[in-house]
């Protein structure tokens, strides 16, 4: 295997010629969301008052806000850029990894049955078809590709900016995680772990407690496992359906869900919130970190914004976790939901919702 | 309102024709070739500049050394070969989007 050694905590690609590739790609994406994409806000405002479109009111339809903002020519010179860096990145990070994917399968086997946490892999289990998306534009997505995993890693760090290569946001989300009120954390369950980088986090702020994490993506949590196992992290995964919990009633203390929701279809959130609050003991948690909802009043640009990633960025799912009343939903699995802690990511709402 | 957006299947999200964004498709395809372009020229000056450390590690003037060296004919061909892929992602842009719309489905 051709081993470049880490960067910290991050693998490097196998090449240094896709390594200048991916960071080129992390800087451009850097300055086309931190830089144009402000600029491209600004003219898209300028643009809906002269057309006499209000900028705080929330009735305006997506389609007025979308024909104005197409007037600038920002706009679609930012939407190529986004998709093609995009598509940049997860190919050329792919393509990397794939020239040692016997290799790499191989240490992901061998780190199967080591510990010091468990890996579980149930062979029946059914992929459903709504999770087999290339989700964010990765070849195979998280399901369908044996190296997934470290593709998905090196693929986000990009994505991020370069500002997650050492799963600093995870810890900073991990650290906004709200206990249950007795304080008592044994059991912690995080689902929709992908790689287990909140899963490790969770780890090191309750060094104590049962650790698991849950995917429906075979591949990303064989990477998670075999990462745990490198990093001597004791902490377990399961593949399972978040929907489908594997786990007895109130099992848990705690359960944490970074940006799950609005990756799982409107029919499919009522069942994971009925299986996170069967799972959880009464008095437990359930600390959520998410994509907006619209009930809160968002900025056309936000709402410009949501609608692109939707479509271009394969979020197919993330409209309809917007656009319902998911607090709503959280009350009627029987939660009493309260605001959580706030990220420095403003574009993440944060939740906490407790089982009586 | 339509809450979910439309995907392809898997294997097929980045492969195919895509999205766009302008009227004019030429503007769609430079700009993809411009940023496939300055990737590749970011790559290069980055191989350079970490070739010419690890060079002066060793005690090597490797500006000097390149103008005084002269290829065989096993690395011409096999920089023509690279030289051709990189060409054909610079123009894939361009391939991928014949027509102002998908005629062939």
């Amino acid at each position: 295997m051709t081993d470049r050694g880490n960067l910290g905590i991050m693998p490097r690609t196998t090449t240094l010629a896709d390594e200048s590739y991916l960071d080129f790609l992390e800087s451009f994406r850097d300055t086309v969301i931190t830089k144009m994409f402000p600029a491209l806000a600004t003219a898209g405002h300028a643009r809906m008052v002269k057309d006499g479109l209000a900028l705080d009111d929330n009735a305006v339809p997506l389609e007025a806000i979308q024909a104005s903002f197409a007037k600038a020519p920002v706009v679609p010179t930012w939407q190529r850029f986004m998709r093609s860096q995009q598509e940049m990145a997860f190919r050329r990070a792919q393509q990397s990894f794939a020239r040692d994917i016997g290799d790499r399968v191989k240490v992901m086997d061998d780190a199967a049955t080591a510990g010091p946490g468990r890996l579980v892999i149930n062979p029946e289990f059914k992929v459903p078809d709504y999770t087999r998306r290339e989700i964010h534009l990765q070849p195979g997505g998280y399901t369908d590709d044996p190296i997934g995993g470290i593709v998905y890693h090196y693929g986000t760090k990009v994505f991020y900016q370069g500002a997650n290569d050492q799963d600093e946001l995870h810890a900073e989300i991990v650290s906004l995680v709200t206990p249950p009120a007795d304080g008592k954390m044994d059991k912690i369950l995080d689902i929709a772990c992908t790689i287990g980088q909140g899963t490790i986090q969770l780890k090191k702020r309750f060094p104590q407690a049962e650790i698991w994490g849950l995917d429906v993506g075979a591949p990303v949590i064989r990477y998670a496992h075999s990462r745990a196992v490198e990093m001597g992290v004791d902490v377990n995964f399961i593949q399972a359906l978040a929907e489908d919990i594997p786990f007895e009633d109130g099992n848990f203390d705690h359960v944490m869900a970074y940006i799950l929701f609005h990756e799982v279809p409107l029919e499919v959130m009522p069942k994971i919130l009925s299986e996170v609050y069967r799972v959880l003991r009464s008095g437990g948690t359930f600390s959520i970190f998410e994509f907006p909802s619209a009930t809160q009043n968002l900025s056309p640009y936000y709402r410009f914004l949501i609608d692109f990633d939707s479509k271009n960025n394969c979020e197919p799912y993330s409209i309809g976790f917007v656009h319902c009343d998911f607090r709503g939903m959280l009350k009627t699995a029987g939660f009493t939901v309260a605001d959580g802690p706030k990220s420095s990511n403003s574009f993440l709402q944060s939740i906490v919702a407790t089982k009586a | 309102m339509n809450t979910q957006a439309p995907t392809p299947a898997v294997g097929q999200e980045i492969t195919g024709r895509g999205p766009t964004y302008f009227d004019n498709l030429v503007l769609e395809n430079l700009l993809e070739s411009f940023m496939e372009l300055s990737a590749e020229v970011w790559t290069i000056r980055d191989r350079q500049a970490v070739l010419e450390a690890v060079l002066k590690d060793k005690g090597i003037d490797a500006a000097a050394l390149i103008e005084a060296h002269r290829p065989d004919a096993d690395e011409f061909t096999s920089r023509k070969t690279l030289r051709g892929e990189y060409v054909a992602r610079l123009l894939a842009g361009f391939i991928r989007r014949t027509d102002i719309e998908d005629v062939t489905s």
